[in-house]
């Protein structure tokens, strides 16, 4: 009997689950440091990697049971909990940096901004030891185990750089070739496991679902269609949103900062350390009172590092007028349809960090997704099908869906998800309902390693997708020069959205004429809301898509041709069996092909 | 050595027994005293080979480090008293003198004791209520009753069945998985309770 894996590589968290053909999934405990001497077992390993100053664990500290010699820093509970107290030397996010176009992601950056440490790593190799560190603690549970059919879970958002850098880090940590499947689609299958044969009664034919996973540092969604007939029901992805790097810490930091406010205004101020230790309070209270709606206000002791508990603990209160105004009212506030968030002007002077929203109504984020999935569904005559015709999709100036499936620990608290029904309501002008069953809080890996079965044994429903993006390269144009004008990049699509899995093509009408020899450069340009694009399509101007790699490619000179010269080259899309992206050129004469490499070193 | 030197004495022995059937009787002479000469010479070298020949003395093969020993008892129960230290701040607590601090002082530390605690017992322990009925209610223990789980009070007759009211339900801590201790030494026995703690940086 085959084991299936899913590995959920988290922004906050990680966690492994495992399925076979007869169980349900299950979560399976990660062995990791927990104290600064003790090793046990959690269901969740924080994502965080604490690298330590010489002196501080001279003998390299407790030691995993299949470390064979001293680590360079720690990983997991421990790393999170003393890293908090020393944030200089705490790696965190490690997944985010994957997908920031501007930052060097193979090279040694993290801790970002760090004044202290030297020995710093990439956000690539931190991933890998994320992975492998998951690796090492199953293969000490179960040594024999085959790890033929494992999935790792990426944001929908994350285009095929970043989905290129997780699967190497997954090769470079020793797990092999791994497929990739996005967080909501994972969300989607374990809600779906968990219904089995009554999840058609909560859905129908027409329906579009909207799955809203709000973690602890980013916010994702993604729309899934239900097609088909006669209770051959079917389900497609349609729109995946952009990276939100907003959450559940935000609220409790914008809590946080709400008392210590008062507290300063009332003559006490905080130290950094019982600011820390606000936060863990904060949150702990607003849980209290979102779980609980007969209570007014919890008491908030906050303590600091002194022996002196009784005498220097200071109290506050959280309210929950404080509570409704910034949680319920400051994140999720309830905007007309077409108020959209304000965004980050890119370029100009900035803090080069990780680009964190700037606007923190997540309402806002979401009627800008809703906006932008209309218009890429808009562009494809296939989509507009699988919606249910122009009719449906020009009911609301957004694209509303039917039913909301909700995922990732804000959404433990009930009047959340009440708020972010209330508000699609408002939009439609009919109500929205919720599906019923979520497990917010391990559903991803569940997920995955139920998708893992999925694609090995065929038996199940499966999401249709393919490329959730559109990919274009960067032509300039042959136009003659007029001085001060610079003409405007083209962009030849290249590979379409929707593209799918283990398929190729030819961009039949372009040729490319490569100096051999030489590294040549291409532009690489990415678009979420240009279902319609067909590969050969020109765009006049570049402009409106993302660019967020360079391409790079030398050619050795084929045979019959020397070094320098001009060869007639065209270029082909593939998508491999694992969903990634690949770019080739071919040389038709001699029917050589050469690999296009991602330039992901910072411009 | 010594084998090689045994073997061309034999060797030269032999030359020398042979060359008196060798054909050619003009060197013959010569050439067994030659032969008869370097044999015994030779196999006297190997005889004396056989001596020890004094070695290089070597380094003694390093020690190698014996195994930690396993952590005593009391490290694991130090250990925990740790980890409720750390989120519960439950020693600095114990150990202040709270004889002059006020209620609404006492109150709020004992919030940050309270839910730190908690965190631990509810993370490691599996604790829940030993008997399922409430406070009050009415209890009546036959005879064999679980002796270890029940405690008596008040006026107990000499055998049972004895009828009363439960006062408190008792705990049991149905599953234990503490964290794996490490790190303990010689010197070190068991891990300390909290370490001291030096903020580095601008003075």
């Amino acid at each position: 009997m085959s084991t299936y894996f899913g590995i959920d590589l988290g922004t906050s968290n990680c966690a492994i689950a495992q399925t076979t053909d007869a169980n349900l999934p299950e979560t399976l405990p990660v062995t990791q440091i927990l104290t600064a001497n003790g090793i046990g077992e959690k269901p969740l390993l924080p994502s965080a990697i604490y690298l330590p100053a010489e002196g501080e664990f001279p003998e390299g500290g407790p030691r995993l049971p299949w470390q064979t010699e001293p680590r360079h820093g720690f990983l997991g509970t421990f790393a999170r909990d003393r890293g908090a107290l020393q944030p200089d030397r705490l790696i965190v996010s490690a997944k985010s940096w994957l997908c920031h176009p501007h930052a060097d992601r193979r090279g040694p950056i993290l801790p970002w901004a760090s004044a202290t440490v030297e020995k710093k790593i990439s956000p690539l190799e931190a991933s890998r030891d994320l992975l492998q560190h998951l690796l090492s603690s199953l293969r000490a549970t179960q040594p024999a185990l085959p790890l033929d059919h494992l999935v790792v879970t990426v944001p929908a958002s994350f285009d095929e750089v970043a989905r290129g850098l997780t699967l190497e880090a997954a090769k470079l940590a020793g797990l092999g070739e791994v497929t990739l499947l996005e967080e909501p689609q994972a969300a989607f299958y374990a809600w779906l496991e968990n219904q089995g044969t009554q999840w058609r009664k909560q859905v129908q034919s027409g329906d579009l679902l909207l799955v809203c996973d709000v973690g602890g540092g980013t916010a994702d969604f993604s729309l899934i269609a239900v097609t088909g007939k006669h209770g051959n029901l079917a389900l497609e992805r349609i729109a995946v949103g952009e990276h939100l790097l907003l959450g559940g810490d935000n609220m409790d930091l914008a809590l946080a900062h709400d008392v210590s406010e008062k507290l300063a205004a009332a003559a006490s101020p905080l130290d950094e350390w019982q600011f820390l230790a606000l936060i863990q309070a904060v949150r702990a209270g607003k849980e209290s009172l979102l779980s609980d709606p007969t209570l007014k206000e919890v008491a908030i002791a906050i303590p600091s590092r002194s022996r002196k508990l009784v005498a220097s603990t200071i109290a506050t209160k959280l309210t929950r007028a404080q509570v409704d105004a910034i949680a319920i009212d400051g994140f999720f506030p309830l905007v007309a349809a077409d108020e959209m968030p304000l965004l980050r002007r890119a370029g100009g002077l900035r803090e080069s960090g990780l680009p964190y929203a700037a606007d923190a109504a997540i309402s806002k984020h979401l009627a800008r997704f809703l906006t932008r999935a209309k218009t890429n569904i808009a562009s494809s005559p296939h989509l507009i099908e699988a919606v249910g015709g122009d009719a449906k999709l020009n009911r609301a100036p957004l694209l509303i869906p039917d039913a909301v499936l909700f995922n990732g620990g804000v959404f433990n608290a009930a009047p959340l998800r009440t708020r972010v029904l209330e508000q699609l309501t408002r939009w439609a002008g009919q109500p929205v309902r919720e599906l019923e069953g979520a497990r917010p809080d391990h559903a991803v890996a569940l997920g995955a390693a139920v998708y893992a079965r999925l694609r090995a044994t065929g038996e199940g429903l499966r999401i249709k997708s393919g490329t959730a993006r559109s990919y274009y390269i960067g032509m300039e144009s042959s136009t003659m020069a007029v001085p001060g004008r610079r003409p405007p990049t083209k962009a030849l699509c290249v590979a379409p959205q929707g593209m799918e899995e283990g398929s190729q093509l030819e961009i039949a009408d372009q040729e490319f004429f490569l100096h051999t020899g030489e590294t040549s450069e291409f532009r690489f340009f990415q678009s979420e809301v240009r279902a319609g694009d067909k590969p050969g399509d020109l765009l006049p101007d570049a402009g409106e898509l993302e660019e967020s790699a360079k391409l790079h490619i030398e050619i050795p000179p084929p045979p019959a041709h020397t070094a320098g010269e001009e060869v007639p080259v065209r270029l082909q899309a593939r998508v491999t069996e694992l969903g990634n992206l690949e770019l080739h050129f071919l040389h038709p004469a001699s029917k050589e092909c050469w690999k296009l490499e991602f330039n992901v070193r910072m411009q | 050595m010594k084998k090689t030197l045994l073997a061309c004495g034999i060797v030269l022995l032999l030359v020398n027994a042979a060359v008196p059937f060798c054909p050619d009787p003009r060197g013959n002479g010569a050439a067994q005293i030659l032969s008869a000469i370097l044999g015994l010479v030779v196999i006297s070298a190997a005889l004396r080979a056989s001596a020890p020949v004094p070695q290089i003395p070597q380094a003694a093969p390093a020690p190698v480090a014996p195994p930690p020993p396993p952590p005593r008892t009391e490290a694991e129960i130090v250990a925990f008293l740790a980890l409720l230290q750390e989120h519960g701040r439950l020693v600095d607590f114990v150990k202040e003198d709270i004889a002059t601090a006020s209620d609404d002082q006492l109150g709020s530390a004992a919030r940050v004791v309270h839910s730190g605690c908690r965190k631990v017992l509810e993370e490691y322990f599996d604790i829940t209520p030993l008997h399922s009925a409430q406070e009050g209610a009415p209890v009546t223990l036959e005879t064999g009753y679980d002796a270890a789980a029940h405690r008596l009070l008040g006026s107990v007759p000499d055998h049972p069945p004895y009828r009363g009211t439960l006062v408190h339900p008792g705990w049991i801590a149905r599953s234990v998985k503490l964290p794996r201790v490490t790190g303990t030494t010689e010197q070190r026995p068991w891990p300390v309770v909290s370490p001291a703690e030096v903020q580095v940086g601008a003075v």
